[in-house]
């Protein structure tokens, strides 16, 4: 894979369900490798005929880690619950069974850690 | 050690004539309140209303830092509040959302959550239902609401808001019910022009343009109904020489906007609701230049006027 011989590190890596023969696929790299990324996906959307590369800056990664998170519903509700209350998007949801992970705007991470530890009464 | 936190939020006058629901100055006259959380509720309420409102759960400002919290994060015990209060109660001066403004800014506080201007605007605005007070308690100056989205202009620093506000209370759910559900389209039309007068007014320190911007067919015929008195005190002022006058959100209280001469339109509106029978005080106000989200971007939890809002014990005080 391009980027992997590029030494850049792929993150939070979502792909959508085709629809009509088309796939959206999303994942995170560091800031600092945010520009070879584009270069070289660039390049391969030309390869593979894909429709456009996207890239976007200044966002930052937040988890909600835990082992209880299995079998324990309203986790993730009331995780996205709190964000929105506080007024921050979400631009990208991954989860696993011990995590959930929202991508949200940087400059609003201290904020949203601040006001999850207060959710989840940490 | 319990966190204390403290919010100073201006009065509000709504309307401003034509402007129903949209338009509000912010008026130098405020709601200053310190709050911590506590096991239980208490509120040591200083200052204007301490008679008119209920000093428990059901108070405003206790509601406003729990209910728009509610589902997202977590409950808080109790308050223990010590209020200072400028903001007549019922008198069509905002007090209602300078109270929801200052209880959403203080939940939001004591959580240790940072929210924002805007956010708390968007929380307030299922409380109060419009957003025109809100917009001025939260952003001072001239303030244009559209719905949620707020349009500040800074308010020209020699217009001064000369108030005649009445004794009798004047609860403002029964004046809106005095206000037509659907207008004629002339009177609309009237109304799309003034408001659109003040913003130019406002903007360009145009004083020739006030009396005319403050001018309405919407909403004042209908609670002039209530308030008798509304005319004569409105004429007196702009004889006395006031750039224009209006009611003052959903009344009983009458603004007069004037560059000078404050004195002789303070006394010709008070002569004029005497006239009337309506006893009442005069006030001379400046505009508020600042709202409460100015002290949102403060780190501190301390008075943001040092000294002037009623102490809880200071050695208790932590900021964060």
């Amino acid at each position: 894979m391009p980027l992997a011989e590029a030494d850049i590190a792929a993150d939070v890596i979502v792909q959508t369900a085709s629809h009509e023969g088309v796939t959206d696929m999303s994942f995170t790299v560091s800031s600092a490798d945010g520009r070879q990324a584009k270069r070289i996906l660039d390049s391969i959307a030309k390869e593979i005929g894909a429709r456009t590369v996207l890239a976007q800056d200044g966002l930052a990664k937040v988890s909600v880690i835990g082992s209880g998170i299995r079998g324990q519903p309203g986790v993730a509700a009331n995780m996205f619950k709190t964000l929105s209350g506080l007024g921050i998007n979400i631009e990208m949801i991954s989860t696993s069974e011990v995590r959930i992970t929202c991508i949200i705007q940087a400059d609003r991470i201290k904020d949203a850690v601040a006001g999850l530890h207060e959710a989840f009464n940490l | 050690m319990p966190k204390i936190a403290a919010v100073r939020v201006p009065a509000s006058s709504a309307n401003l004539g034509p402007g129903f629901d949209v338009l509000a100055l912010a008026l130098d006259l405020h709601l200053e309140v310190e709050a911590r959380e506590s096991p239980k509720t208490s509120i040591a309420w200083d200052g204007e209303g301490a008679a008119e409102v209920p000093l428990t759960r059901k108070n405003l400002l206790v509601r406003s830092a729990q209910e728009p919290f509610t589902g997202w994060t977590r409950p808080l015990d109790g308050l223990e509040l010590r209020v200072r209060n400028h903001i007549p109660i019922g008198r069509g001066l905002g007090s209602s959302g300078a109270a929801i403004v200052a209880g959403i800014t203080l939940g939001a506080k004591l959580r240790g959550l940072r929210i924002s201007a805007q956010r708390i605007l968007e929380l307030a605005f299922p409380l109060e239902g419009h957003g025109d007070n809100l917009a001025a308690a939260l952003y001072g100056g001239f303030c244009i609401a559209v719905t949620e989205n707020v349009h500040r202009l800074d308010w020209p620093r020699r217009w001064r808001a000369v108030l005649f506000v009445p004794d009798d209370l004047s609860p403002t759910h029964e004046a809106r019910r005095l206000v037509p559900r659907r207008p004629a389209r002339s009177d609309a039309v009237f109304n799309l022009g003034r408001v659109a007068e003040w913003v130019l007014a406002c903007s360009q320190h145009d004083r020739a343009l006030v009396a005319s911007a403050m001018d309405d067919r919407l909403h004042q015929p209908g609670r002039a109904r209530a308030y008798p008195y509304l005319d004569d005190v409105i004429a007196a002022a702009e004889q006395a020489g006031a750039l224009g006058a209006a009611l003052s959100g959903a009344g009983g209280s009458v603004i007069a906007i004037a560059d000078r001469n404050h004195d002789r339109v303070a006394k010709a509106m008070d002569k004029a609701a005497r006239a009337r029978s309506i006893e009442g005080k005069v006030m001379r106000l400046a505009a508020a230049a600042a709202g409460a989200g100015a002290s949102l971007n403060q780190r501190g939890l301390s008075s943001p006027r040092r000294g002037s809002a009623p102490g809880l014990p200071r050695d208790s005080a932590q900021t964060r």
